[in-house]
């Protein structure tokens, strides 16, 4: 399948970030993408080209293999920290387990211990409860602290989308609860004057109540165009574009926003380049290229080359970043053009 | 004597109900009432399963690893009409589900309704005398509720009646492996003939029936609420008769398609 170049040109949408970084409304954007893709680059580089034009960024990070502190070389944690070498860029890493653990302490405080028993064992039957609990905690900070926009760089199992639908499960839920308390609270609270335990259950279900406002509003900030974006990280392979499909047809599903495609790690093999691995590579990456750049007409599609060196580092993230929105070109004339 | 006759029609017609089941009748007459009433949806599901079966095939050639874009494009076109047709099948099965269980309470009301009515109304008369030496000490419970004594009561009557009728197809359902057993074998060909030319009789005259009443039934119901409107309100009929040159057009229209609705309910029948 091949294309006239000029065509091409001016039909495709610019292949650059900077449309994210033109859309001042975006408070939430999401970087995601299933395994080894370069999401955590991807979503350091697209920190760094935002502190340039946005007031305050606070990039946030659920996976529990904390890959921001590798990236930046510096120690981050779930307070909120200023990244060195930048005024307004901030970096958090949530560990979803110690956040329960957590949480279950303080309750173990207030609550009796039978209750708190009951709590722990429930929390960690329920799949997904990690991810939960991990939102809740973002949802926590965020709301307290002001930040223009944040980032949210993603686990690169499935959970991303599952803590994405989140919001709208949980309200169906607490709407549920709350029904249930209106009707068997006097009962709940005589049951546990008799067996003596000290369940203050307005305060449970008056926190729960407060806890479904914001999740019905984050849930309509999630859902709108104009505030959330996703932003699919995938490479040049089959496995990964089957993957990225899913993906975007999952968050249709979900109405959330996507327009951005990042594909990484690609090939530019100079002209008399004699590696038979570089030319047979760069050739399938052309091929699942184009299937992409057919399939997804209405995306802004960016190549990003693979660099002889690992991206670890303020100074190499930055330079990555400058590729984000300024389309690469490679050094000479080479075995691929661009617009080929 | 007439009310004895009603009184036996009646048991025998809720007998046959009852003996060839409250869902076979429901599952008829659903057939009937969806090619009346729901041709549209019928027809939308059956182009989806189609469009659905071409998306299927063309899939299957498309190699997903060379033509990924044209693959996933597919992928999506079926996705979306497999969503479609969910939402209607659910929408048909709820449909089945609610017409069954109103059709079926129809049914027993009417049933036992007639019986029960016909009970209380005749509560006081008698259905025929008998004569007081057949069974003279207690000719009373005939009589039973008010009727005169000396006469059997429409309740009971019911009862004698019912008895039979069940008692006769116990029997009849007893015999038919006596009759394997012991009956001459000239006397089983007979049978067998009879029960072929039968069947064929059926297996003819059945589609032109049904193709007959589902060409008017909308002219039924359409007669019938002419009916109680001139009834009610005795006014001049003129939405009706829009109504029935709308069905007489519809009729037109769908008659394309009944031969092929016709073959289907055959190989339906046949199948059973």
């Amino acid at each position: 399948m091949s294309h006239e170049s000029s065509d091409e040109e001016f039909e495709k949408l610019e292949p650059t970030l900077q449309n994210v970084l033109d859309q001042k409304s975006l408070h939430w954007i999401f970087v995601g993408g299933k395994g080894g893709v370069g999401k955590t680059t991807t979503s350091c580089s697209l920190a760094v080209q935002l502190s340039k034009v946005r007031d305050s960024v606070l990039l946030i990070s659920t996976d529990p293999a904390h890959n921001l502190s590798d990236a930046f070389g510096q120690k981050f944690s779930k307070e909120a920290t200023l990244v060195e070498g930048f005024t307004n860029l901030y970096a958090m890493e949530i560990d979803p387990t110690s956040s329960i653990q957590e949480m279950l302490d303080q309750s173990e405080q207030q609550g009796g211990g039978a209750m708190g028993a009951m709590m722990q064992d429930l929390a960690f039957a329920i799949p997904g409860v990690d991810e939960a609990m991990g939102f809740a905690e973002v949802m926590k900070q965020v709301k307290t602290m002001e930040y223009s926009v944040i980032i949210f760089d993603t686990a690169p199992t499935g959970h991303t989308l599952r803590f994405l639908s989140f919001p709208s499960v949980l309200e169906k839920a607490l709407a549920k609860i709350s029904q249930l308390s209106g009707r068997f609270g006097p009962m709940f609270q005589q049951m546990s004057g008799m067996m003596g335990l000290n369940a203050n259950q307005e305060d449970m279900f008056g926190k729960l109540e407060g806890m479904r406002a914001i999740i019905t509003e984050v849930n309509n900030q999630f859902k709108d165009p104009e505030k959330t974006t996703f932003i699919c990280v995938c490479i040049s392979e089959f496995l990964s574009l089957y993957e990225t499909e899913r993906m975007i047809q999952e968050l249709t599903t979900y109405q959330i926003d996507t327009h951005n495609i990042v594909v990484n790690q690609l090939l530019f093999p100079r002209k008399d380049s004699n590696c038979e691995q570089c030319l047979v590579r760069h050739r399938m990456q052309r091929k699942y290229l184009d299937q992409i750049y057919d399939l997804y007409e209405d995306f802004h599609i960016v190549l990003m080359p693979l660099l002889t060196k690992e991206i670890r580092g303020t100074q190499d993230i930055r330079e990555f970043s400058e590729m984000l929105v300024k389309p690469y070109v490679p050094p000479d004339d080479l075995l691929m053009d661009v617009s080929q | 004597m007439s009310l004895a006759f009603a009184i036996v029609l009646v048991v025998l017609i809720t007998e046959f109900i009852l003996w060839f089941g409250y869902s076979q009748i429901a599952n008829l007459a659903y057939g009937v009432y969806l090619n009346a009433f729901e041709r549209e949806r019928i027809q939308k599901q059956r182009k989806i399963k189609r469009d659905i079966l071409s998306i299927k095939h063309d899939l299957s050639r498309t190699s997903s690893q060379d033509q990924f874009a044209k693959w996933a494009k597919l992928r999506r076109k079926l996705d979306s009409k497999m969503s479609e047709l969910e939402k209607i099948t659910t929408s048909l099965v709820y449909l089945k589900t609610t017409f069954e269980i109103k059709f079926t309470t129809f049914l027993w009301v009417v049933a036992n309704g007639v019986q029960i009515f016909m009970v209380i109304w005749y509560r006081s008369s008698p259905v025929f005398y008998l004569p007081q030496d057949w069974f003279s000490p207690i000719t009373w419970i005939f009589s039973m509720p008010f009727a005169p004594s000396g006469s059997v009561s429409v309740p009971f009557w019911f009862f004698v009646c019912r008895k039979f009728v069940k008692k006769a197809i116990q029997i009849k359902r007893d015999a038919v492996p006596l009759y394997h057993k012991y009956a001459p074998e000239s006397v089983k060909q007979h049978g067998q003939l009879l029960i072929q030319w039968c069947k064929t009789q059926i297996r003819i005259f059945t589609p032109i029936v049904v193709q007959w009443v589902n060409a008017n039934v909308k002219t039924f119901c359409n007669i019938i609420a002419e009916k109680a409107k001139s009834s009610e309100e005795k006014k001049v009929p003129s939405p009706s008769t829009n109504g029935t040159s709308a069905s007489t057009s519809n009729e037109e229209i769908n008659d394309a398609s009944k031969t092929e609705e016709k073959e289907e309910k055959i190989l339906e029948k046949n199948r059973e």
